[in-house]
C-alpha cells in the first residue's frame, strides 16, 4: 500500500437483515446499504462523497470509523487494519479519526455545557486534566471561531452554526488525523454553510487533515474537495479530481445529478439541457442484477443487463467511471441476485 | 439566583465571527444554581417548605408532641378538635395530633426506604435492558414481566409472610413491588436517549459505554424517573397505610398515619377528626411530592433553566 | 408577464406575533402581486418571515397569537377579512398549498384515492365514483406511474418524491389560482427535484396558475421565477425581476447571500477555489428588531448614522430590465459604493 494512502477500504460491504423481529428474528431479506466499495482516502486530502438519500454515503462514513459494523470485505487505516479491531486499539482509532454530525441541534448532549462537551475526547483519552484541559478547550473553540468565554454555556443557547463549531470543535480535540463530516452543512442556513465551509477548509489547510466531506449537496462538495467520490446504491461510481467530475463527468449517473443541480445564474438556467431520470432509485434491498443504474439510464445497452461494471479510467488522468461506456469491465451476472455481492 | 438575560447576539461589537456575545458568565456551582431556581418557582418552593417541615417533625417527633402516642385516657376518648386536643382524641382516648407528629417518621421512612430501593434495583435495570438491548433486556424485562404480573398487594403479603410484619420489611415489600415499574420508566426513557446523535457523537470520540451511561443516558433519561419517585413516594405512603391496615405493616399500638387512617374509618360517621387529620397529612405530603417532583424536573432542564434564569423578558 | 388583472394582491401585509418574550414583528410591510402564470419566489433564511408570510394570508396562523393587518386580494376578495367559513371555501379552489415535508401533511391511516375524492367532493358536487376518476386521471397529470393502483395505496408506502407529488395533485385538484409551494422541494434529493420543478411549470402552462415559491435555495430561484422578493427581517429588501436581482443584486444582504452560495458554474481561479463570502452574525430577534435598517448589524459595507437609525424605503435603483421596476430597500443605493464583497472570514 501506498504511503499517502491514509484510510482505504477494500471490498466494503454493509447489509443489514431487514424486517421480521419477533420470536424467530429471522432476516426477512438484506439491506445493501455498502454493497462492494473500494475506496483509498489520500492523506491530507479533501475527498467529496455525493450521492441521493439512500445510497450509503452515511453508512459508508460510518463504517470506515467502525462505527457501523462491516459485514464484508476491509478497512485499513493509516497501514492498520482495522477491520476487526477491538479494545485499546479501537479506542485510539477513535482519537485519531472524528466525525461531524448533520443536525447540530441532536449531536450535543442537551445537558452538558460547551466545555463539557469539548472536553469529552480529552478526558476519555486521557490528554489533559485540570487547568490545562480548561486552556486546551479554550483553545479549540477559538479554533473554530468561537468566543472561550461560552464555554460554561449550553448548547440550546446558540444558533445552529455556533453549535456546529461546538461539534467541530470536539471532533479536534482528540487531534485526529482524519476527520469524517457527514452531512456537516446540511440543516445550516446559506451564509451559515459558508461561514463553516470556509472553517473546515481553513482546519483543514492549518491542521493537515484528512477529510472525507460526504454531502448530497455537489456545489458545496464541488467547492471544498480535492477528488470527488460519486455514489449510487450502495456502490461508488464515479470518483476522480473535483474539477474533472464536476465539470466533465463520465458516468450517466453523475452526469444527470450534476445536471439538476440548481445554479443561481437566471440565463444559464434557462439555457441549460436538464437531463431528468426516470423512476425512483430501487431499493437498496433489491438492487438490479448488471449495472446498478441500468434501470434508470438514458444509455442502456446489452452488457448493462448482465455484467456489473467495475471502476475503469475514463475522462481525465485519475478520473475512473462504472460504466460500460468505456469498454466494457466488470462482473458477468449469475442468474441470482446473491452474484453481485462478488467483486474483482 | 439572580439569573443573567442573555445579551443579544447581533448586538455585541466584540463578537467573532461567528456572532457569540463575549460576555462571560461567574462560575457558579451547579447545585447552588439548580437550587436557586428551584426556589424561584412558588409551588415547587412552597412545596418543598412544607416537606422540610414534615422531615423536621418527624425527626423531633418526641419533643414537639404534646403527649404519647400511647397515652390512653378512657374519660377523654373520642373527643372533637379543641384547645386541648387539636385534632381531637381516638377511641381510647389517645391524642390524635400527637400520634400524627410520631406516626410521620414512620410513614415517611416507609415511603423513602421503599421508593430508594426500587429507584436504586429498578434504574440499574432498565437502564441496562433499555442500552443494551437484545438477550440482556430479553432476560431482565421477562423477569421484570414476572414481578409485575403479581397483584402488588399479595406479592407484598407474601414477602411479609416469609419475613415477618414491621416496618423494615414492609419498605422492603413495596419496594420490591415498585421495582418493575421503575425498571419500566427507566428502559422506555432510555430506548429513546440511546439513539440520540449525541449518544453516537460521544461513542464516536472513544467514549466507554460505563461513561456514556452515566454521563449522556442516564442524565437524559432522567426526567420521567424523577417524576415516577415522586409518584411513587406518594404511593408508597399509601401502600404503607393499607398493609398496616392489614394488619402486615406497623404494628398496633405504633402509630402510622396508614394504621391511623385504617382505624379511624370505622368511626367515620361518628367522628370524623380520626381519619380525617391522618388522611390529611397523608395527601399534603402526597401534593408536596407531586409538585416538587415537577419543579425538579423543569429545573433540572437546561432549556427550561435558561427561561426560567431569563426571566420575564 | 405582470398581466392586468393579477391572481393576488398582498398590500402593506404585517404579522405580529404575541411570544413570552414580547411582541415579535414577523412580517413588517409585505407588498406584492402575483400575476396567472407567474411565478414570484420569496427567498430568505429561517427566521426571514418568509413562511408566515403565507401562512398569514391564508388564515393559518393560530388565532389569539397572530395579529395580521394590511390587504391580500385573491382575485378580487380579501382574504385578511373573510369570514372562517369563506376562507376554508377558498383554500381548496382559490390557493392550494404543497409544504416541505410530504409525509406530514398526508393522512398515514388514510388510502391516497380516499385523501384526493375526499378534496374534490368537499369543493364540488361531484359523486363518489366521478370523483375518483378524476382522482386517478389527476395522478397521472403530476406523472405517478399506475395512477389507478396508486388510489389504493397508503402514503408510506411511497417515495419521498412520488408523495410530494400527490401532495402536488391535491393542491391542483380544484384548479386553483394559486398555488403556494413552501421549501416544497427542500427535502427532496436534486434529482426528484428537478421532476418535481418540470412538473410544476408544465402545470402551470397548462392552467395558467399563478405561483408563490417560498424557499432559501436561490439555484432553484433562478431556475423557476420570474419575479424574485429576497426577504430579511421580515422586511421585503429588495425585489424585481429574477435577472436584475440574481444577476444585479443592489442590497448588501442579497450580494452577501448570492456569495455565500458555493457556485457549480464558476469555481476555480488557476486551480484554487477561493473562499467563500460570508455574512457575519446570525438575523435579529423579531423581538428586538433595529430602528433602522434591518440588516446594519451585520452589514459589510454600513456607513453613516442613518443607516443605523432611519429605516430605507424599499425605492426603484437604477434600470431595470424586464416590465418589473427593481427595487431594494437600502441607503447604498449607489452600486459602486457597495465594492466587493469582503471574501473569508475577517480573522
Amino acid at each position: 500500500m501506498s504511503d499517502d494512502v491514509l484510510v482505504s477500504a477494500r471490498g466494503l460491504e454493509v447489509h443489514f437483515p431487514i424486517g421480521r423481529g419477533g420470536l424467530r428474528r429471522k432476516p426477512a431479506g438484506l439491506l445493501r446499504a455498502v454493497d462492494g466499495v473500494d475506496l483509498d482516502v489520500l492523506r491530507g486530502e479533501t475527498l467529496g462523497l455525493v450521492g441521493e438519500s439512500g445510497c450509503g454515503k452515511s453508512t459508508l462514513g460510518n463504517a470506515l470509523l467502525r462505527l457501523v459494523p462491516s459485514t464484508g470485505g476491509s478497512i485499513t487505516f493509516d497501514g492498520t487494519d482495522i477491520t476487526g479491531l477491538e479494545g485499546r486499539g479501537l479506542k485510539e482509532l477513535r482519537r485519531r479519526a472524528g466525525m461531524v454530525f448533520q443536525d447540530p441541534f441532536a449531536s450535543l448532549d442537551p445537558r452538558r455545557t460547551v466545555a463539557q462537551t469539548v472536553a469529552e475526547p480529552l478526558e476519555v483519552h486521557g490528554l489533559r486534566k485540570g487547568r490545562d484541559k480548561a486552556a486546551r478547550v479554550a483553545e479549540l473553540l477559538e479554533l473554530v471561531g468561537l468566543d472561550p468565554a461560552v464555554a460554561g454555556r449550553y448548547p440550546h443557547e446558540f444558533s445552529g452554526g455556533q453549535r456546529q463549531r461546538v461539534g467541530i470543535a470536539r471532533a479536534l480535540a482528540g487531534e485526529p488525523d482524519f476527520l469524517v463530516c457527514d452531512e456537516a452543512i446540511a440543516s445550516l442556513d446559506v451564509s451559515v454553510q459558508a461561514q463553516v465551509l470556509n472553517l473546515l477548509r481553513r482546519l483543514q489547510r492549518r491542521l493537515g487533515l484528512t477529510l472525507l466531506f460526504i454531502s448530497h449537496d455537489l456545489s458545496a462538495v464541488r467547492h471544498i474537495s480535492d477528488r470527488i467520490a460519486v455514489m449510487y446504491l450502495g456502490r461508488i461510481v464515479e470518483i476522480g479530481p473535483a474539477s474533472a467530475v464536476g465539470s466533465d463527468p463520465q458516468m450517466p449517473y453523475t452526469q444527470a445529478l450534476l445536471s439538476a443541480v440548481p445554479l443561481p445564474h437566471p440565463a444559464l438556467e434557462r439555457q441549460r439541457e436538464r437531463i431528468v431520470l426516470r423512476g425512483d432509485v430501487p431499493s437498496p434491498a433489491a438492487v438490479p442484477s448488471g449495472c446498478r443504474f441500468r434501470t434508470r439510464c438514458p444509455y442502456v445497452f446489452e452488457p448493462c443487463d448482465d455484467v456489473d461494471p467495475a471502476l475503469q479510467p475514463a475522462g481525465a488522468p485519475g478520473q475512473q467511471a462504472a460504466c460500460h461506456l468505456h469498454g466494457v469491465v466488470g462482473t458477468p451476472a449469475t442468474a441470482d441476485a446473491e452474484g453481485l455481492t462478488a467483486h474483482p | 439566583m439572580t439569573g443573567q438575560p442573555l445579551p443579544e447576539p447581533a448586538a455585541s461589537p466584540t463578537a467573532t465571527d461567528a456572532g457569540v456575545p463575549s460576555t462571560s458568565r461567574p462560575p457558579r456551582p451547579r447545585w447552588r444554581e439548580t437550587l436557586g431556581l428551584l426556589l424561584r418557582n412558588p409551588t415547587a418552593a412552597g412545596s418543598a417548605l412544607v416537606l422540610l417541615g414534615i422531615v423536621l417533625m418527624a425527626i423531633f417527633d418526641e419533643s414537639i408532641a404534646p403527649s404519647g402516642a400511647n397515652q390512653i385516657s378512657v374519660e377523654d376518648r373520642l373527643q372533637a378538635p379543641s384547645w386541648e386536643h387539636p385534632f381531637g382524641t381516638d377511641d381510647l382516648g389517645r391524642d390524635i395530633l400527637s400520634r400524627v407528629i410520631l406516626g410521620a417518621g414512620v410513614s415517611l421512612r416507609v415511603g423513602f426506604l421503599a421508593v430508594g430501593i426500587a429507584l436504586l434495583i429498578g434504574t440499574v435495570i432498565g437502564l441496562l435492558a433499555g442500552y443494551y438491548g437484545r438477550w440482556v433486556d430479553d432476560v431482565l424485562m421477562r423477569f421484570m414481566d414476572m414481578l409485575f404480573a403479581f397483584p402488588a398487594v399479595l406479592l407484598a403479603i407474601a414477602i411479609l409472610a416469609v419475613r415477618g410484619p414491621g416496618s423494615g420489611n414492609t419498605a422492603l415489600a413495596i419496594g420490591i413491588v415498585y421495582v418493575p415499574i421503575f425498571a419500566r420508566v427507566t428502559r422506555a426513557s432510555v430506548l429513546g436517549v440511546r439513539e440520540e446523535v449525541y449518544v453516537r457523537a460521544s461513542r464516536s470520540v472513544g467514549a466507554s459505554d460505563l461513561r456514556l451511561l452515566t454521563r449522556h443516558v442516564l442524565p437524559n433519561a432522567a426526567p420521567p424517573i424523577i417524576v415516577q419517585t415522586s409518584i411513587s413516594l406518594a404511593f408508597a405512603v399509601l401502600a404503607e397505610a393499607a398493609l398496616s391496615f392489614l394488619g402486615l405493616g406497623t404494628q398496633p399500638p405504633n402509630p402510622s398515619w396508614g394504621l391511623m387512617l385504617a382505624e379511624g374509618r370505622g368511626y367515620i360517621d361518628l367522628a370524623w377528626w380520626l381519619a380525617f387529620f391522618p388522611g390529611m397529612a397523608i395527601f399534603l405530603t402526597v401534593l408536596c411530592f407531586n409538585l416538587l417532583g415537577d419543579g425538579l424536573r423543569d429545573v433540572l432542564d437546561p432549556r427550561q433553566r435558561t427561561l426560567m434564569a431569563g426571566g420575564g423578558r | 408577464m405582470s398581466a392586468p388583472t393579477p391572481v393576488l394582491e398582498v398590500e402593506d401585509l404585517r404579522v405580529r406575533l404575541r411570544t413570552p418574550r414580547g411582541p415579535a414583528d414577523v412580517v413588517n410591510g409585505l407588498s406584492y402581486s402575483v400575476g396567472p402564470g407567474e411565478t414570484v419566489a420569496v427567498v430568505g433564511e429561517s427566521g426571514s418571515g418568509k413562511s408566515v408570510s403565507v401562512l398569514a394570508l391564508l388564515g393559518l396562523l393560530p388565532r389569539g397569537v397572530a395579529t395580521v393587518t394590511g390587504r391580500a386580494l385573491l382575485q378580487g376578495e380579501d382574504l385578511l377579512t373573510m369570514p372562517p367559513e369563506r376562507l376554508r371555501q377558498v383554500r381548496g379552489p382559490g390557493a392550494g398549498m404543497v409544504f416541505q415535508d410530504p409525509m406530514t401533511s398526508l393522512n398515514p391511516v388514510l388510502t391516497i384515492g380516499r385523501q384526493l375524492v375526499e378534496g374534490l367532493r368537499a369543493h364540488s358536487d361531484m359523486d363518489k365514483a366521478a370523483a375518483r376518476r378524476r382522482a386517478a386521471e389527476l395522478l397521472g397529470e403530476v406523472g405517478l406511474p399506475d395512477p389507478d393502483g396508486a388510489l389504493d395505496r397508503y402514503p408510506h408506502e411511497l417515495s419521498g418524491g412520488m408523495r410530494q407529488r400527490v401532495i402536488i395533485a391535491i393542491a391542483l385538484s380544484n384548479s386553483p389560482a394559486l398555488l403556494i409551494a413552501d421549501e416544497a422541494t427542500t427535502a427532496l434529493d436534486v434529482t426528484v427535484q428537478a421532476q418535481i420543478i418540470d412538473l410544476v411549470e408544465k402545470l402551470q402552462a397548462d392552467h395558467g396558475t399563478g405561483v408563490i415559491w417560498i424557499t432559501h435555495d436561490l439555484g432553484v430561484v433562478a431556475g423557476i421565477a420570474d419575479r424574485v422578493l429576497v426577504m430579511y427581517g421580515g422586511r421585503c429588501v429588495e425585489d424585481g425581476t429574477v435577472d436584475d436581482v440574481l444577476e444585479h443584486p443592489a442590497h448588501p444582504y442579497t450580494r452577501g447571500l448570492l456569495g455565500a452560495l458555493p457556485d457549480l458554474a464558476q469555481p476555480a481561479v488557476d486551480g484554487v477555489v477561493p473562499d467563500l463570502a460570508t455574512v457575519p452574525g446570525t438575523p435579529p430577534a423579531p423581538t428586538d428588531l433595529p430602528p433602522g435598517c434591518v440588516f446594519w448589524p451585520r452589514c459589510p459595507v454600513r456607513g453613516d448614522a442613518r443607516c443605523e437609525t432611519e429605516q430605507p424605503p424599499l425605492v426603484q435603483i437604477g434600470p431595470s430590465s424586464g416590465a418589473l421596476p427593481h427595487r431594494a430597500a437600502t441607503w447604498c443605493t449607489e452600486t459602486s459604493a457597495l465594492g466587493t464583497e469582503s471574501s473569508g472570514e475577517a480573522r
